[in-house]
């Protein structure tokens, strides 16, 4: 594949310059990113026992890309680099592997747009199907193949794609094919105050298993109880989906309704019967819904954002025998505040694909030039009404002046830590988590922000207090220090109270920015829009170096 | 609709039903299991029903490996014994590593290129039927000798060659021990009183296999003898639920530092 990706750029190289363009004639873009960790064992914080932190001592992440675009056509490929990752298998896993991770050739003839190689894309808010890449999730599951999109109006264009889902260096081997009609109206009223506008659009994605897939759900299936068993199921599975953005003056509503066709999916929550015993953990075999829907109003300083979602059995992935965050064809909008604060953002709840019924209100209103404030409300239950999470968040902003800012805050929280992390005879989780945060800005180029907050929980690891101070001379520099105590600790968890404090540089200078700092990190699931990896503990030097071209 | 009507036009896999087997081929299991392991008991119970389904055909190892192997400490549910040995923990990253627990390997065997020696249990289901298939190169016959007073084994390992193969053949000779009665965490709850099988407890062999020679000849059998003094009973190390268990390998056949099993053979210590 790699030498395919070679010798196909260099062709392309060739025979732009053959036509007399040279690459000049075009625009050349790219970035690198690369994350270095340096491990130093600190066993009483569980940052031991992995290769990395017994042998390897090292670990290195990077990406280097490079774009080509020149009179609609575009060309982009990617270096891949991990040595000794933890990102794939954080449970103590070391994987080496170099290589080109994507590449592709698209260009615009006409109204025609054709693409190939490794695509990214999603249709509608992402229910039936999302190719994209969420590095620090350790996802990256681009549709290796062709896609053509051709404008059939200035306002309406159809879409379809054909291809294997890419893992790693290679690929899974279902292939996923799948169309798309997206449009938009404008209904325009000279009486009427605003214009309506209505972005409807309609997609289907069609999975087929190979025959490797097949045999390896088979020879699962095979061995299952009667009371359990699965007799028959289709190789092909149907997932279609209908949606529309709304937009009328201050308001925006987008709803969505998907429906996929029984297929066989692995539930994590049900038993499986082995002779006498049983074990969580099977196959099962239905057809899946999800029902999704935002109201949005932003006018005057007041934002209001309402979302609600119900979802039932839309596991959706390359093969069923794929867990964790592998092989997903699809994504579901996550129903939880995105929280930013060290403290507040412990506790994420991932997006529960076999089941779950969720809403969240978010309010936002500001007063003046001064004072702004923030309410948010999450709720989320599973099928059973389970509570699997609830979140009040409240936050007020206050602004005295241009060099002063005060943020004070309030947090509360319960969390399922069975569902989201799998600890077993664990209550849920249960906090209240104040913080404050001061920046002051001494002139237009040096800055201090001070963070303060603590999180009160008699559960997990126990109560947490967080400090940062973080100084800025602008253009270049920026200091972090901060530490993270766990002062009011869960002995079942810890043997003491351990500190888990950090000190950073950074140095930024034009598009260039790098890193280096001496961190120590509790173990946490770190989530990106619902979709979550569990973090290990880390103790050590982290190092980053990132650029855009 | 147009896609309901599709969809009805296609061809429903249907699942096919385990197989009877009758063979001599004994293929050997070894699950990578921990107390702390939440899934670690559905890999057990795996391959217990594995076990009885093909009886006689199926030998398994449960090694307890750091660190979920590590014993319990919560309050209530403290482990009495660890089940951790050097070995175990040895013989897991001579497989390549701790990659995550359950792990379990079947007859060493690397199957698809693309996996690690250390797989789920469901990855062995797929190739466990094609094994059972296969014409053993050896035959293994355990006899057991055990004195109940002094607590003294002695194992008679006789390997019958079936076939004529040349390699780096090992004998890989060990105790194992059922029915230890110790705390587990289980999927989502801790029990005291859990169940524990096929449990490593010591080598009788070296890890890496006692030589057997480069040639198998039918008809040229080769023997071993090993003597142990069970230690003292204290609620493990009960003889009655101990056996023995013995494979051959071919280090000549290997992906990291362990040879592809050949066969193997369990036989209690006192029948």
């Amino acid at each position: 594949m790699q030498k395919l990706a070679l010798t196909f750029f260099g062709f392309f190289l060739v025979l732009w310059q053959g036509y007399g363009q040279g690459i000049t004639g075009g625009k050349v873009s790219g970035g690198l990113q690369t994350n270095l960790n340096f491990f130093m064992k600190d066993a009483s914080i569980n940052a031991a026992n992995t290769p990395q932190y017994e042998t390897q001592l090292y670990s290195a992440d990077s990406w280097l890309n490079v774009n080509y675009n020149t009179k609609g056509f575009e060309a982009g490929i990617r270096l891949d680099v991990y040595n000794h990752s933890y990102l794939f298998n954080p449970n103590g896993g070391s994987y080496t592997g170099i290589g080109i991770g994507n590449w592709y050739v698209a260009k615009q003839i006409d109204k025609l747009n054709i693409a190939g190689g490794y695509l990214y894309d999603q249709i509608g808010s992402g229910i039936i199907y999302r190719a994209y890449e969420e590095r620090p999730l350790a996802i990256d599951n681009a549709l290796f193949g062709v896609r053509a999109s051709y404008d059939l109006t200035p306002n309406w264009r159809v879409k379809g794609f054909t291809g294997q889902q890419k893992f790693q260096f290679d690929r899974y081997g279902a292939i996923i094919k799948g169309a798309s009609i997206d449009g938009f109206i404008t209904v325009s009223d000279s009486a009427a105050k605003h214009t309506l506008t209505l972005s409807p659009g309609a997609g289907v994605v069609a999975r087929t298993f190979d025959n490797p897939t097949i045999e390896g759900i088979n020879n699962v299936l095979k061995y299952y109880e009667p009371i359990d068993s699965i007799a028959t199921y289709k190789s092909n599975t149907y997932a279609m989906t209908v949606y529309n953005t709304l937009s009328y003056g201050p308001f925006t509503l987008y709803t969505e309704a998907a429906y996929k066709t029984p297929e066989v999916m692995y539930s994590p929550t049900e038993f499986r019967h082995i002779g006498l015993d049983s074990s969580a953990g099977k196959f099962i075999k239905a057809a899946g819904t999800v029902f999704y829907g935002s109201l949005s109003y932003a006018d005057h300083g007041l934002g209001i954002n309402i979302e609600g979602k119900r979802t039932k059995n839309f596991s959706f992935r390359t093969d069923p025998n794929l867990l964790l965050n592998r092989g997903l064809i699809n994504y579901i909008p996550a129903m939880s505040r995105v929280n930013t604060y060290r403290l507040t953002s412990r506790y994420n709840p991932a997006i529960q694909f076999m089941g779950e019924y969720a809403f969240q209100v978010d309010v936002q209103y500001r007063f003046n030039d001064h004072w702004n404030a923030l309410i948010n409300y999450s709720h989320i239950n599973d099928l059973n009404d389970v509570k699997l999470y609830r979140e009040i968040y409240g936050e007020v902003t206050f602004k005295p002046n241009k060099k002063n800012q005060f943020i004070l805050g309030l947090q509360r929280q319960e969390y399922n830590q069975y569902i989201y992390e799998g600890k077993v005879s664990v209550p849920n989780v249960e906090t209240f988590t104040p913080y404050i945060e001061y920046l002051h800005k001494f002139n237009r180029k040096t800055a201090i922000r001070v963070e303060g907050s603590m999180m009160a929980t008699r559960q997990d690891y126990g109560s947490w207090a967080f400090g940062l101070v973080e100084l800025t001379i602008a253009p270049h520099w920026s200091f972090v220090i901060a530490d993270m105590y766990n002062y009011d600790y869960n002995p079942e968890k810890t043997k003491k109270a351990n500190n888990y404090p950090s000190i950073i540089a950074f140095y930024t200078r034009g598009s260039n920015r790098f890193s280096l700092g001496y961190i120590k990190q509790v173990e946490g699931i770190v989530c990106t829009g619902g979709i979550c990896r569990y973090e290990p503990a880390f103790s050590g030097v982290k190092a980053t170096v990132s650029t855009t071209f | 609709m147009a896609l309901g009507l599709w969809s009805c036009q296609e061809t429903e896999i249907v699942v096919p039903r385990v197989k009877e087997i009758v063979s001599d081929r004994v293929v050997l299991i070894e699950d990578f299991t921990g107390v702390q392991c939440t899934n670690c008991p559905n890999a057990s119970r795996e391959i217990s029903s594995l076990a009885h389904k093909y009886n006689g055909n199926v030998v398994a190892i449960a090694y307890h490996t750091d660190f979920l192997g590590l014993p319990i400490t919560k309050d209530g549910y403290k482990s009495k014994y660890n089940f951790t040995t050097p070995d175990g923990n040895l013989l897991e990253e001579e497989m390549g590593g701790y990659q995550g627990k359950p792990a379990v390997t079947l007859n060493r065997k690397l199957y698809d290129a693309q996996q690690e020696y250390l797989l789920t249990s469901s990855s062995i289901l797929g190739n466990i039927e094609s094994e059972l298939r296969s014409i053993p190169r050896v035959v293994i016959d355990i006899e057991n000798q055990y004195d109940a007073e002094t607590r003294k084994l002695r194992t008679k390992v006789d390997i019958k060659p079936q076939a004529v193969a040349s390699g780096d053949f090992r004998l890989h000779v060990c105790i194992t021990e059922d029915k230890i009665i110790d705390s587990q965490i289980d999927n989502i709850v801790y029990v005291k009183d859990y169940e524990h099988n096929h449990v490593f407890r010591t080598m009788l062999s070296t890890l890496a296999g006692d030589i057997l020679g480069t040639d198998l000849v039918p008809g040229s059998n080769l023997s071993r003898t090993y003597e142990y003094t069970l230690p003292p009973e204290a609620g493990w190390w009960v003889a009655s639920h101990c056996n023995v268990v013995a494979f051959v390998t071919d280090l000549s056949q290997k992906a990291f530092n362990v040879g592809a099993v050949l066969q193997a053979a369990e036989k209690h210590v006192i029948e």
